[in-house]
């Protein structure tokens, strides 16, 4: 079974088509990694995953369950709202701009989602908040705003809050793209233990020595489409496609 | 002179109550009704935010005289007799409200859309986005043009003189006219300035402690 299954999904905004035909199935504990050029469509499809986009053409299963799926005139039908809304909690998502609530301290940012949607008591998401502080090493900022912190440890509140609705499935959408270059690398950090407890991630990045460390799988998209994708080792030092290798030449001797 | 303000003080207390009755009611409907009209105005039903676009413009358009005596005088054509006081009260919380829909509506849509989708993706409804998440944020936002809006209000008030409601401005001027002299608007004055000096110290503590988290 896989986590996430999407197949031949197109997304266009105005006439610009930006996701042309994409199909991707990530298998349970599995990271991939979703590299390429600015404009070729990743975030979107990361968007289109969780629903944040929708998709005129295709389909999007969640563990086998259809969150949008195409009827037989063509046009994409999505799952009702709430069952909509089931499905989009077994996904996480991590922004490039935390998108954490600065109204909220960093343990309310963590459990308000459980409370107020997974209707878990509060001490239960308290509990569970603090250890994923202890996980990714905030422990001593829990009462303390977003607005207190550094871009690196936003981040890593953003992915305490994502993983505290327990989901099946974290997307990480260019994670420590808005960070100064010395704070990613505690970002990063914190995605490799995720996968080393064998967390199923997709994660759109820049920062090509990780994805060739952590993923088991790459994708190179360009232009909405999927050009290539294989083994880290494979994409990285013999890439079968010229527009792959052209990329790959662009980004790792800069 | 001493011993003449304090033989008016009862009369201007007792107008100063009236003035503090239509301001505590025209807060409580108009910032709830503001509210209301705000989500209405930025609600994906055509119909329904223009109708409300429609209604702002009116509101906001015309003299909140003219809509005063149009409570007071003008619906009775329409069969509709309203008692002064519920006439006052009527006409302010309408022209109000749609003041208050106006920064509410900015104070929402000010709101980084990254706020919306953060909370969507962690399952959040649209109703409860908006009350955990967008609107305490907008809170502070609107704080400061609300309190504006609130000592306008104050003053406002006076208005209703126009319809013989008998507020703090009518007991000065039945005293003034009655003595033969001016010192009762001067007392007057100082019952407005004390009352919206009070607004403004509770608006600066409503800031401060929306604002602990910036």
């Amino acid at each position: 079974m896989y986590v996430i299954e999407a197949n031949n999904i197109h997304k266009r905004f105005g006439s610009f088509e930006v996701l042309k035909g994409i199909s991707l199935a990530v298998r349970e504990g599995e990271v991939v990694a979703v590299i390429g050029p600015s404009g070729s469509g990743k975030s979107t499809l990361l968007r289109c995953l969780c629903n944040l986009d929708m998709i005129d053409k295709g389909s999007i299963y969640i563990e086998n369950e259809p969150m949008a799926h195409e009827t037989g005139s063509g046009s994409v039908r999505y799952a009702p709202d709430k069952q909509l809304r089931k499905l989009c909690r077994k996904t996480g998502m991590v922004f490039q701009n935390f998108n954490l609530f600065p109204h909220r301290t960093v343990l309310q940012n963590i459990t308000e989602a459980p409370i107020a949607v997974a209707k878990v008591g509060r001490r239960e998401a308290e509990d569970y908040a603090l250890y994923l502080l202890e996980k990714v090493g905030l422990s001593d900022k829990k009462d303390v705003y977003p607005s207190r912190l550094s871009g690196g440890q936003k981040q890593r509140v953003a992915i305490a809050r994502a993983l505290a609705m327990k989901p099946r499935i974290v997307l990480f959408d260019e994670p420590t793209s808005a960070l100064d270059p010395e704070l990613t690398g505690e970002v990063l950090n914190v995605i490799r233990d995720l996968a080393r407890d064998n967390m199923t991630m997709i994660i759109v990045t820049h920062e090509m020595g990780f994805a060739r460390e952590v993923a088991d799988r790459v994708i190179f998209m360009d232009e909405g489409e999927i050009v290539e994708e294989g083994v880290p080792s494979a994409i990285f030092t013999a890439p079968r496609m010229k527009r792959t290798e052209s990329f790959i030449g662009k980004v790792i001797c800069l | 002179m001493t011993e003449y303000i304090f033989s008016i003080l009862p009369s201007l207390l007792g107008g100063t109550l009236v003035t503090l009755e239509i301001f505590v009611i025209t807060i409580m409907c108009s910032l709830p009704l503001g509210l209301v009209l705000a989500f209405c105005r930025i609600s994906r039903y055509k119909v329904l935010s223009k109708s409300v676009g429609i209604y702002i413009w009116l509101l906001r358009g015309t003299p909140l005289l003219l809509q005063l005596f149009f409570v007071y005088y003008g619906l009775p054509y329409f069969g509709i007799t309203l008692d002064r006081m519920p006439a006052a009260c009527i006409a302010f919380v309408l022209n109000y409200a749609a003041y208050f829909a106006e920064i509410f509506r900015g104070g929402i849509q000010s709101i980084d859309k990254g706020q919306y989708e953060g909370a969507k993706v962690l399952g959040f409804t649209y109703l409860q986005t908006m009350f955990r998440i967008i609107l305490p944020q907008s809170a502070r936002r609107v704080l400061a043009p609300v309190s504006n809006e609130a000592i306008t209000l104050v003053k406002d008030t006076a208005l209703v003189y126009a319809i013989g409601v008998g507020e703090l401005l009518r007991a000065t001027k039945i005293a003034v006219s009655r003595d033969a002299v001016t010192t009762p608007f001067l007392v007057a004055a100082a019952f407005y300035l004390v009352m919206t000096f009070a607004l403004t110290k509770l608006f600066e503590l409503l800031e401060e402690r929306f604002g602990a988290y910036e």
